[in-house]
Formats: structure tokens, sequence, C-alpha cells
């Protein structure tokens, strides 16, 4: 006991950034979900948070503040799993009491909301997976599965790995590089924003003609989707009228975020991740669907070489290093990471498509469910951010929008259905009538 | 396995569950889980505490199969044991000694004002209000009793009733303030030190009316001027720093 109180995890370099700059605008709380294909039972899902929570303490933690740092600390008890909030992803709070963690229920629908301070999307799906597996064994499926067909998918017996929360950007920093050029400030999806309600747009593709139709392209489907975020961003800005075309930001540009575990051998389920923003300048003209989707494809290559993202962690990480830096205050900390976030932020990016790839689960576990999914954090700026992910057969696109009017989704899935792509699209609307 | 569900929620919930734990509304009969599901079983509730399956095989647990309560009183009967023990011993060395009893009355008292002061507090656990309620009239009664047993009233008025009355006021504060606390920490040496100058400056004030005839002070200002902002920097390190975290997580570079 004595040990899990004096236990605590310092913010990884993204977590310190996120942690200091989050708030009701940009609360960077993002929501993984599951359906399963029965309606959930509770008590067999309280059990197995129960037994998850010793073996994810840096997952289950509340935001702390100390003298010069924020750190989190594992929480005393399980969270409560709770009812389904009719409005998701809402500020947690700069310091929670609660835990950036939780758990919500409803009918078929097991979602868990993360706070970016405690995890990537790839820490995040490994929670989620490890808690629909240890569900269904409460209820008594696949209890007799052989362990190795688990592997990836932490258990609750096993011990926690210390690799699974090392701060791998600390890891892999190198003090040599220059740091990366800034962007300008980008054009963002016009129209006024809800300031509670949040409205997510699903789009299913089956993964097999949209896999033929980007080979054909020779481009992956990541760069497929965000050639077209970009020329839907396009779309909007042309329809614009002329006096608030030239008032508008010239650039268009969408963060993608990188799963640096696939360039360097980290094992941590923290953050770890980078961005790649491929982008178009306006003021070159209009930009063709084949030109967009060229140059985000070489922008992507480019951007994903090691020497590019490590002048990213250079940027970042060194800031966090320097002596200085260290031992100012944390309320001065606070204060400045906010002002470079006003001034060199997220002012730079047009929206963000964030590519959880595929999502596997072993059987007989994967039969119970009918679905994953996920909600960016929302975002008020940019408006609206894509969440993709696939299942078994069928990749899942997922539009979370603050912004007033649905233009951007009708844009951006009208232009998928053009490509020959058999789209089906599913909207919900959470909370405000604004 | 027969479950409740909860028609709002859409979920299912224990058989157990009249109300849905999520959202407090009615549940209703005729859930059922499919087959070869089963709910998890639930370690069994023994007086608000889980047990672990196995049951508690602890040779040296007994103590701590107690319950607080169990606890409290065992000190009690140990201190009374203890007190009776000093009363008599005291009692029978004077009378030994003097032939009479004499001296031996003030250590009775004290042992007396001792004993309710601990215990009452450990018996009344629950009921703060009436360990006040005894406490507080108990104390100058003592203290006068005290002053009375060489026959006449001598320093009671002036300064053992107002200096007892004071004690109380500044315990029965500062306890106030600590048991209304949510989280503890370095906000009870804080009320602490408020107390302590509380209790100072009425002090100085007793002594300086019943020796100089009217309110001075001078020592007890430097007393509140040292702990008052020092009161308020564990104030501030408690509330908006520390939330009872280690030195190394908070200062951690």
């Amino acid at each position: 006991m004595r040990e899990r109180q004096e236990l605590f995890f310092p913010l990884d370099n993204s977590a310190i950034f996120m942690a200091a700059i989050a708030g009701r605008k940009g609360p960077f709380v993002y929501q993984f979900y599951v359906d399963l294909r029965h309606p959930v039972v509770l008590p067999a899902l309280e059990r197995a948070v129960e037994r998850l929570f010793p073996r994810f303490p840096y997952l289950f933690v509340r935001l702390r503040r100390g003298v010069f740092w924020q750190y989190l600390e594992p929480l005393d008890k399980p969270p409560q799993v709770e009812r389904l909030p009719p409005a998701p992803g809402l500020s947690m709070g700069s310091i929670s009491r609660k835990g950036l963690l939780r758990i919500y229920v409803r009918g078929h629908r097991i979602a868990c909301e993360f706070h970016h301070a405690i995890t990537d999307g790839t820490g995040a799906i490994t929670f989620l997976k490890a808690l629909v597996v240890e569900y269904c064994r409460q209820l008594g499926i696949g209890q007799e599965v052989d362990p190795q067909i688990l592997a990836g998918i932490p258990q609750p017996e096993e011990t926690v790995d210390p690799a699974e929360y090392e701060d791998s950007y600390n890891r892999y920093f190198r003090p040599g590089p220059p740091v990366p050029e800034t962007l300008p400030p980008a054009f963002v999806i016009p129209g006024w924003r809800m300031r509670f309600g949040y409205r997510e747009t699903i789009g299913t593709i089956p993964l097999e003609p949209l896999l033929s139709y980007c080979r054909g392209k020779k481009v992956s489907i990541t760069e497929f989707l965000v050639a077209v975020h970009i020329a839907t961003l396009q779309d909007l800005y042309t329809a614009l009228p002329a006096k608030k075309q030239r008032k508008s930001k010239k650039i268009i540009s969408v963060q993608v975020p990188v799963n640096l575990r696939k360039i360097y051998p980290s094992r941590t389920l923290r953050n770890f991740f980078l961005f790649v923003a491929p982008y178009i300048d306006l003021r070159l003209g209009f930009w063709s669907f084949e030109e967009i989707l060229k140059r985000v494809h070489h922008q992507m290559q480019l951007g994903l070489e090691e020497k590019e993202l490590v002048r990213q962690i250079k940027r970042n990480v060194g800031g966090e290093r320097n002596p200085f830096n260290r031992l100012v205050v944390l309320p001065i900390k606070l204060l400045v990471l906010k002002l470079i976030n006003a001034l060199i932020g997220v002012g730079s990016y047009s929206g963000s498509l964030s590519n959880i790839g595929s999502i596997e689960v072993p059987p007989p576990f994967d039969a119970e469910i009918e679905r994953f999914s996920f909600l960016t954090s929302r975002a008020h700026k940019t408006g609206a951010n894509i969440g993709v992910c696939s299942f078994k057969e069928t990749l899942y696109i997922i539009i979370g929008s603050t912004v007033g009017e649905v233009e951007f989704e009708r844009l951006f899935f009208r232009r998928l259905a053009s490509c020959s792509l058999p789209v089906t699209v599913l909207m919900e609307r959470y909370g405000g009538n604004e | 396995m027969n479950l409740r569900y909860c028609p709002a929620c859409g979920v299912f919930v224990r058989a157990t569950d009249l109300q849905c734990p999520l959202c407090g509304k009615p549940t209703i009969e005729g859930g059922t889980v499919q087959e070869g599901e089963k709910l998890p079983e639930q370690p069994p509730i023994v007086s608000g505490r889980e047990v672990s399956a196995t049951g508690n095989s602890d040779p040296y647990g007994e103590m701590k199969n107690l319950s607080r309560g169990e606890k409290r009183f065992i000190v009690v009967e140990l201190l009374s044991v203890f007190s009776g023990i000093a009363v008599v011993v005291t009692l029978l060395v004077d009378l030994f000694t003097s032939h009479r009893i004499g001296w031996s009355l003030y250590a009775l008292f004290g042992i007396i004002a001792f004993w309710l002061m601990v215990n009452i507090p450990l018996l009344l656990y629950r009921h703060p209000w009436i360990v006040v309620a005894i406490l507080v009239p108990s104390l100058p009664l003592l203290v006068f009793i005290f002053d009375v047993l060489d026959g006449k009233i001598t320093w009671f008025l002036p300064f053992g009733f107002p200096i007892t009355i004071l004690t109380e006021l500044s315990l029965v504060l500062t306890g106030l303030f600590i048991g209304i606390m949510k989280r503890k920490g370095l906000n009870i040496f804080a009320v602490l030190l408020l107390g302590a100058t509380l209790f100072c400056v009425g002090l100085e004030g007793i002594l300086s009316l019943n020796f100089q005839g009217r309110l001075l002070f001078s020592w007890s200002v430097v007393v509140a001027l040292s702990c008052v902002p020092m009161a308020g920097i564990l104030f501030y390190l408690h509330y908006r720093i520390m939330h009872q975290a280690s030195l190394r997580k908070l200062f951690r570079l």
C-alpha cells in the first residue's frame, strides 16, 4: 500500500503539453468504444474493471500538481462504471479527482474516455481490448483460450512491465538535429461551433474495395483519406463568398498522428506519437484531387522518415530537458505552454485524421463484438476531426464535429462515394440543442 | 442465469438490484444471459468489508479482525485499570507516609481529569457533541475542586475559570475545524497553529486584565505574527500543491 502511495508517473512529453493546455475548447479527451452483440451485463463489467485495475496503474491515474511539474498519481480504487453521458469528450478539468480514464456503459456499448495525458490511441485500444476480453471471461466466454493466442492483450494476472510506462520520447531523444520549421496559420472549417453538443458521423466502407482502390492509386488508406480530408476543406474554401475567401487563411494542413512504436522498438502504452502534416497552399491555385493525393503521398513518406521525426522529438523534448526550464515553477510553465499553443499550436492545422489501423481480437471473443469505434477529442478551433479504424472486414471513419452545420461531413462522404466506394453513413448527435 | 434489466440504460444488472446502479431508475425482471455465460462470483460481504474467498488464515489476525469500536473499548479498559492502580497506589503512599490523605487528592483529581479527557472521547467517538457537553462543564468543575481542596477559593475565579474556558474554546474550535476537513494533511497543522494563537492571545488578555487591570498584548502579538502567516503557507501548500503527496513527487525536477 505504501509503495502504491509513493508511486507516481512523470508526464511524458506530449502529456506535459496537453495537460497544460487542455480546456473546454480543446479538452484532449477522446473516447474508444465497443458495441457488443448483446446488452452489457454490468456486474461482469465491474468485475473486469476491478481485475484490470492493478494491471494498468499508469492508466488509472489522476493528474496532480507538483512545484515544478504536473505528475500522474495512481488511483486508490477502480473507477466506478458510469452511465454513458449525453455529451462525450467534455473537459475532465485541469486537476481531476476522478481520474483520467473513465468507463461508461449503455445498452450494448462499453465506452472508455481517456485524457490524452495518459495515453495515445495505441494504449487506449490495448486497454479496451483487454477490458472486452476480461469482460467476456467474466461471462464465461473464452476461459479455455490458450494464453499464446492472447499475446499483445494484457491479462489481469500478468505483472506490470516497466517498459509499458516508460517515457519513450526521452529515450529516443537526440540533442543534435535542428528543429523543424513551423507552418503558417491554416484555414479551418467555417461556421459556428456548438458549446456542449458533439456530432458523431460514422461512415463504413468494406475494406476490400477500398484496399484495391488505394492499391490502384499506389497510396495507403491513410494517405487516401487525408487527401479526401484536404480536398473537402478545399471545397469548403471554394464555396465561400469571395470576400470571405480573401480573409481566410490559405494553407490547408491536416495533422496525421504517427505511431512511433512502428519506427522505434518501444513497448510503451503511454503517449508515443508525433505528427506528420501534409498540406496544400491555396495561393498556388485550385488543386485537383489527383494532385492532392500525389502531394499527400510524398509528404507523408518524407514526414515518416526517422530523420524528420527526430527533429520533432528534439523540438519537443529539448525544451523539457533544458535545465533552466526545469527550474521554472509550474504556474509559469503552464502559462508559457498556453502562450506557445496560442501562437504556434493548433492554429497551424485545419484538422486531424487519426488512423488506429486494424483492431484484432481473437476468437471466440470477436464473435461478441459488433464493432469498435473511437471519437476524437473535441477541438473548437478546427471544428471537426476524423478517426479511422477497421474491425474484421469493415473500415470505420468517424467524424467528431462541434461545427453547427454538417457540410463538412456531407462533402467528405460524397467525395468518398464519388470514388465508387460503397459508403454507408450513420449519424449520432450528443447533447446540446444549439 | 436470471438477472434484472434496466430499460433506461439497456444493461443487465444483478438480480438483487431493484434500482439501476447507473441511473437509479427501477429495473425489471426477465433478463437472461446467453447460454454458456455466467455472472462472476462476488466475494461475500461481511460487516461491510469484503473478505477473501479463501477465508482468513492469518494466525496474528485476531487483533486485526476487531472493529475500531472494539479496539477503542480495549484502550478504555486498559486506561481505566492503569488509572485505578495509579489512584490506589497514590492514596496508599500518601496514607503510609503522612498518615492522612493530603497531596494525593491533587493527584487523584489529576488522574480523574486525565481519565475523563481521554476516555470520554474514545467511548463517545460517534457523538462529538455529547463529548463536548460532558467535558466542557466537567473540566471547570475539576479546576474548581483543585482550588477548594485547601479550603478556600483563591485563583479559580480570576485565572482558573477563564483559562479553562479559553482552553476548551481553543480545543473545540480546533477540533471542529479539523473534523469538518474533507482531506487532512498539512491543513491540520495550520489549524493547530491558529488554535495555539487564539489560546496565546486569550491567555495574555486574561493575565493582563488580572495583573494590570486592562487588556495589553505584547508577546502574544509576536506569536500571532509568526503563526498566522505560517498557517497561511501551510493552507496554501495543502490545498494548492501537496494533495497528500510526498516531497519526492512534489519537488521532482
